[in-house]
């Protein structure tokens, strides 16, 4: 299947797979950064970075499926679970900025000590080594998304872009907390950093929160829409014979209607079929991008 | 919403009163049943007492009309009031389903 795949889409493709295991590797440099500095920073960089490299990995799943043709898969389904798994990776995201919240009060307060100037030493040259790293594949998926057309790449720059911001931030504090001598000014430092981060956890959580609920939790569907299925059976009132059922649903912005109608029997099937495709194209005109099913019986 | 009935020669009337909506469409799409498997298909829906109807009320009037036509019968409206009329203009429910001004002139088409 890979030679079906366009230059672009390889290319795509390639880009957040760089950017993948990049936030690996660094993932598990962080890791080791954490637990070296003893910075309430790193915990939450680590946090936030476990969390979002999840929705980086799922991101590439779902682009490779689109590329491949599957995306029947995409529908109903596999689309939900993928919105699923985001709301779990945001709750884990909530989670996790309550437990930074709690470290850092405990920082503040005196309880947890700060951490060395060797670990914060260590933990800056690691998100450094972050730093470059995220302008590199910023740079990359900046190129990659070029023409755009794909709203996963979008989705994509804008996050890369938001790690370098934030990492940029982080290294700044860290850098201060490893050459500073004073206690105060450590602890500070710190906890700066590490409420940063916790802010761009929670801004995150709560913007992957607002956009797939509505998706997962179907709605009902506006009156306008019901008065467009209405016009569109009253136009074609006299191409079928019985109106069985009208079933609606609204998932996020998308509509969906289904119709079930009864055709005499003796029509043929491209009659039929002809008039499906009437009484869906007067719909459409009405509804707009909806996904619309008509569904015939005889009688 | 109730329903009031009376027979007028060949014709049931139906008096609605209240809203045919959601909640009350399903009573009404009960009783055109009954009343087009009892034999009773030429049904004129008396629309004076009626206050709203919605997207689902008007379903209902549609599947009745296509029911009573397939019985050899007819279902008509009367007497809408304004803003249920402009609903069934903007509806397109005209261009099938016959609208009277009154029960009277109702009961001398269908004669």
């Amino acid at each position: 299947m890979a030679e079906q795949l366009t230059e672009q889409q390889l290319a795509r493709e390639r880009a957040i797979r760089f950017a993948l295991v990049m936030d690996i590797t660094l993932m598990a440099a962080y890791a080791v950064a954490a637990v070296i500095a003893g910075s309430v920073t790193m915990i939450a960089e680590l946090v936030r970075g476990l969390l979002m490299t999840a929705i980086e990995a799922l991101a590439l799943v779902v682009m490779r499926r689109i590329h491949r043709g599957r995306l029947t898969a995409l529908e109903f389904g596999s689309r939900k679970l993928e919105q699923l798994i985001n709301l779990v990776i945001a709750c884990g995201l909530l989670a996790g900025a309550a437990w930074i919240i709690l470290d850092v009060v405990k920082l503040l307060s005196g309880v947890d000590d700060p951490g060395s100037p060797v670990g914060f030493a260590f933990a800056g040259i690691a998100t450094g080594v972050n730093l470059y790293f995220n302008v590199l594949a910023l740079d990359s998926i900046r190129r990659a998304a070029r023409g755009g057309g794909s709203l996963i790449m979008q989705g994509q720059l804008q996050a890369r872009l938001v790690k370098v911001v934030s990492s940029g931030f982080v290294q700044l504090t860290l850098t201060i907390a490893a050459l500073s001598s004073d206690a105060v000014v450590i602890v500070w430092a710190d906890a700066a950093g590490a409420l940063f981060v916790c802010g761009f956890i929670i801004h995150s959580a709560f913007g992957m929160i607002r956009a797939g609920l509505p998706d997962l939790i179907d709605q009902s569907v506006a009156e306008e829409a019901h008065a467009a299925i209405n016009r569109m059976l009253a136009k074609h009132f006299d191409d079928y014979e019985r109106l069985d059922q009208v079933r609606t649903r609204r998932s996020g912005a998308t509509v969906y209607a289904e119709v079930a109608l009864a055709f005499t029997a003796t029509l043929t099937i491209g009659e039929v079929n002809a008039r499906i495709d009437a009484m869906k194209a007067s719909l459409r005109e009405d509804l707009g991008d909806a996904e619309i099913s008509i569904l015939s019986a005889a009688c | 919403m109730t329903i009031t009935e009376e027979i007028h020669d060949r014709t049931h009337v139906l008096l609605l009163a209240g809203r045919l909506d959601s909640a009350t469409s399903e009573t009404l799409a009960t009783r055109i049943d009954a009343l087009v498997a009892d034999g009773k298909a030429q049904l004129l829906m008396d629309c004076s007492g009626l206050l709203y109807v919605s997207s689902a009320g008007l379903r209902v009037l549609l599947t009745g009309a296509k029911k009573t036509k397939a019985a050899g019968g007819s279902l008509s409206c009367c007497a809408l009031q304004p803003m249920v009329r402009q609903v069934f203009e903007l509806s397109g429910f005209g261009s099938f389903l016959p609208v009277y001004a009154d029960r009277a002139a109702a009961l001398q088409a269908l004669a």
